[in-house]
């Protein structure tokens, strides 16, 4: 029988000048997957935290296990059963799989008059830990050795050695590719099917359909609704979600394709790529798929030359240009938008405009160098406009937006350079529904005027939906290419499975 | 940097302002002769202008999250160099041994910095050994006399102002314009908050690092005719203590030694709280060992008040930026 593990209610959380949280109820019943949806701000990651102790509500109440519970600090929490599973690691990298499971409970016996570290039980309980995970683990790896559904398997694990019966994942698919997703989905229906309650959040609709049994959405802090998955659908969902209907997910138009605008000939990295040909034609949106680590990242930063040893051709407008660093692309339009935006893309500390004119500061100032302020404030002001950046004004610090106005001051900062060929390396990842949507209807009107796009993505649907034409990489090579017209999620998939066989 | 930033830089430069009022009042109202222009200005000022010199590029360097603990050692091995060879080549040629030697160390600096990406602290502790060795090594142990040159920038005045300060002034405002209007300002701060994003952009930051490492050294080779000619001779040891006092300025001057945060007139203020305590509390005749006390209990009041200051500020960014989202 089914019992409720986790209960919630009407619970309350404000911080200063905003209520967080506002009346949330919420149940999980063990051996259940409770996916909870909502753009970003919308309260999941407060709510969450509320959960494993970090927040403490104003009001309302938790119980766990059928007994009411106040948690004062996470490691509370972890004693009454509840683990969180965080979107970036809490790890340590320098630390080995084993020291991290055990970190703060390890097991100790007592050698005479000390107690030390009891190495023998813990690494049999791992072992025993990652079978029932159906996972193969060196325990004496350093966590920085593993990737990152090495680490989230980590994770799990030390979930599991606190004997958490229930475990919230937040956003865990975000940087995975299609394959450990699979994998994750795997051991999530096997904890569920151990009686495990699973808090799900994500904000890939399609994982909800896939993988969950009920669905909570919460929007501005307010409890929507909760309703079994199987009695809705993924429009219903979204509308919930933003307040109003959405009409197209992917509001891709139809544009013309011009003339092949940039051909890229037999680009060859030593272990990254291998004799990689493609072209793109002037007004398309040209999409990149394959698993992580394929190397399309690596692809894209060679191109733009950011990584100086690559060997191969590239023709812009019919003829062969030199790329040797960045600066030489930027100069032939070619602008690359990273997919890690908080490392590689901006600097958070920094306001908008600087963050604009930051690739261009010497079209920003005079003959002495100094920078002219007024002028730097005017483009701000132009693109806060132009890609509707919802900001107070363009001298607002980028690290106090959202994560979608986040992605559009990074797509201002490229277009501001005024591309020809915009390389947009995973444009909506770690962005809401509502700023995704947003985010594709700017790359839409782009090509409208003429810009042409090349388009890295890992989600299926995004490439589907937006793109021209799409090229599969696997393992450094190009494995296939499809038109928008052939193209489903099945036949991408088939082939990076396949050919990895090969 | 933006307006809150602003705001934030304009009460700390304020705070820091008002401190350097307090000690000087205080130690004015004991001691009434330490308010006489001509004490001021060629004790209390002259005493500190080298570093002071050095301190300026000194900012430029820790904005990028770096530091060079290296510079009284590179001030003092091209003092030497020069001192040396002035009997042989003359003033020009000493002139430009000094400046070339100071120009040499700090572009080794930034090579093993920005190219060979050794941690900013172990390459100029390495440089800074490497540079006090040869000095020793070149003087054998012994003193290096002033010349012609180094006498006249260590002891020229003009309009009854030492030379050595207009030099400041003048270096002064242009350090003050590079690091908040130019692109090398902007793009310093950028390498200080994130390097990799500013590399992303397209700048080369190897090459400004190699520049700003370089430039230190150059000012290092400055201040070393002014030091040579100040003390009439330099032996190996006379820069022990120097590279201390530089960052100990641009610090109390609130400049985060993470990077990223600061600007050249908090340093400039630091400068002159330093200065102030070192004359005041000689011409009060406090003992040496209570005014480095007193030297560290102030620095530490100055990093408490930024941390207030700090907090205070993000405390409210936090409350008018939720304000904002529910407009939005």
């Amino acid at each position: 029988m089914e019992e409720t593990i986790l209960e919630l209610k009407n619970i309350v959380k404000a911080f200063p000048g905003v209520k967080a949280l506002n009346g949330i109820d919420f149940n999980l019943k063990s051996g259940e997957v409770h996916a909870i949806c909502g753009e970003n701000g919308a309260g999941k990651s407060t709510l969450m935290k509320v959960v494993c102790g970090v927040h403490q509500p104003e009001e309302g109440t938790m119980s766990v296990n059928g007994t009411l519970v106040e948690f004062h600090n996470p490691m509370e929490a972890y004693e009454k059963g509840v683990s969180i599973i965080f979107q970036e690691t809490s790890l340590f990298e320098e630390m080995t799989v084993l020291d991290n499971l055990f970190l703060g409970h390890e097991v100790s016996k007592k050698v005479g008059l000390i107690s030390v570290i009891d190495y023998e039980t813990m690494r049999h309980k791992a072992n025993e830990i990652f079978q029932r995970l159906n996972t193969e683990m060196n325990l004496n790896e350093q966590i920085k050795n593993l990737g990152v559904a090495g680490k989230q398997m980590v994770e799990i694990a030390k979930a599991l050695t606190f004997n958490a019966n229930i475990i919230i994942f937040d956003e865990p698919t975000a940087c995975l590719t299609q394959r450990e997703v699979t994998a994750l989905f795997q051991i999530i229906s096997n904890l569920k099917k151990e009686g495990f309650g699973i808090v799900y959040i994500s904000h890939r609709l399609e994982e909800i359909f896939e993988m969950c049994d009920r669905v909570t959405v919460i929007r501005d802090g307010q409890y929507i609704s909760t309703k079994a998955v199987k009695n809705t659908n993924k429009d219903e969902l979204v509308a919930e979600m933003v307040g109003r209907k959405m009409g197209s997910y992917y509001p891709k138009t139809e544009t013309e394709i011009g003339e092949e605008i940039f051909r890229v000939k037999g680009y060859y990295d030593d272990g990254f790529l291998d004799n990689i040909s493609f072209h793109v034609r002037k007004g398309e949106i040209l999409g990149f798929a394959g698993l992580a680590g394929a190397g399309r990242t690596e692809l894209m930063e060679s191109v733009c030359g950011f990584t100086g040893h690559a060997a191969g051709e590239i023709h812009l407008d019919g003829k062969k240009i030199e790329i040797r660093n960045y600066k030489d692309a930027k100069s032939h339009g070619i602008v690359y938008v990273s997919e890690d935006r908080g490392k590689y893309g901006l600097i958070t500390e920094m306001s908008i405009e600087q963050n604009i004119t930051l690739p261009q500061l010497k079209n920003f100032a005079n003959q002495l160098s100094l920078l002219d302020r007024k002028k730097e404030g005017e483009v701000g002001a132009e693109y806060i406009q132009e890609i509707g950046i919802k900001a107070p004004n363009s001298r607002f610090l980028v690290k106090n937006l959202s994560g979608g106005n986040q992605q559009k001051v990074s797509v201002a900062k490229a277009l501001a350079l005024k591309p020809k060929i915009l390389i947009l390396d995973e444009p909506t990842r770690g962005v809401d529904v509502n700023a995704k949507a947003e985010i594709h209807r700017i790359i839409s009107e782009l090509t409208q005027k003429g810009l042409t796009i090349i388009m890295v993505s890992s989600e299926l649907p995004e490439l589907i939906g937006m793109c021209d034409r799409i090229y599969v990489m696997k393992e450094g090579r190009l494995v296939g290419c499809f038109d928008r017209e052939e193209v489903t999620q099945e036949k991408i998939l088939a082939l990076e499975l396949e050919s990895e066989r090969v | 940097m933006n307006g809150k930033r602003k705001i934030l830089k304009f009460t700390f430069n304020k705070a820091l302002f008002g401190i350097w009022i307090l000690i000087f009042a205080a130690i004015a109202l004991k001691n009434p002769s330490f308010l006489s222009a001509p004490y001021i200005i060629n004790v209390m000022l002259r005493n500190i202008v080298e570093i002071a010199i050095v301190a300026l590029p000194m900012t430029l360097i820790i904005i990028t999250g770096g530091i060079d603990l290296s510079v009284g050692n590179i001030m003092v091995l091209a003092a030497m160099l020069g001192g040396i060879s002035a009997p042989f080549l003359g003033a020009g040629g000493a002139i430009m041994i000094t400046l070339f030697t100071g120009l040499v160390c700090g572009f080794v600096n930034g090579i093993l910095i920005a190219k060979i990406k050794i941690s900013p602290m172990v390459a100029t502790l390495a440089t800074m050994f490497l540079f006090l060795g040869l000095g020793r090594g070149i003087s054998k142990g012994g003193s290096i006399y002033s010349y012609g040159f180094s006498e006249f920038m260590g002891n020229t005045s003009i309009a009854g102002i030492p030379l050595q300060i207009w030099l400041f002034l003048l270096l002064a405002a242009l350090f003050v314009v590079i690091l908040s209007r130019s692109i090398l300002g902007r793009a310093l701060y950028g390498i200080g908050l994130n390097s990799d994003a500013v590399r992303y952009a397209g700048i080369n930051t190897e090459k400004i690092l190699i520049g700003i490492y370089t430039v230190c050294g150059l000012m290092c080779g400055l201040v070393a005719f002014i030091w040579l000619g100040r003390f009439t001779s330099i032996k190996y040891d006379a820069g022990i203590g120097f590279n201390m006092k530089v960052i100990t300025i641009v610090v109390l001057g609130g400049t985060s030694i993470n990077g990223g945060i600061g600007d050249m007139k908090g340093t400039i203020l630091g400068t002159l709280i330093i200065a102030t305590l070192n004359s005041g509390l000689t011409v009060l005749n406090i003992p040496i060992d209570i005014q480095t006390i007193v030297q560290g209990s102030v620095l530490i009041i100055a990093l408490i008040s930024y941390a207030i200051i700090n907090e205070r500020t993000k405390r409210k960014t936090v409350v008018k930026i939720n304000e904002k989202e529910e407009l939005i």
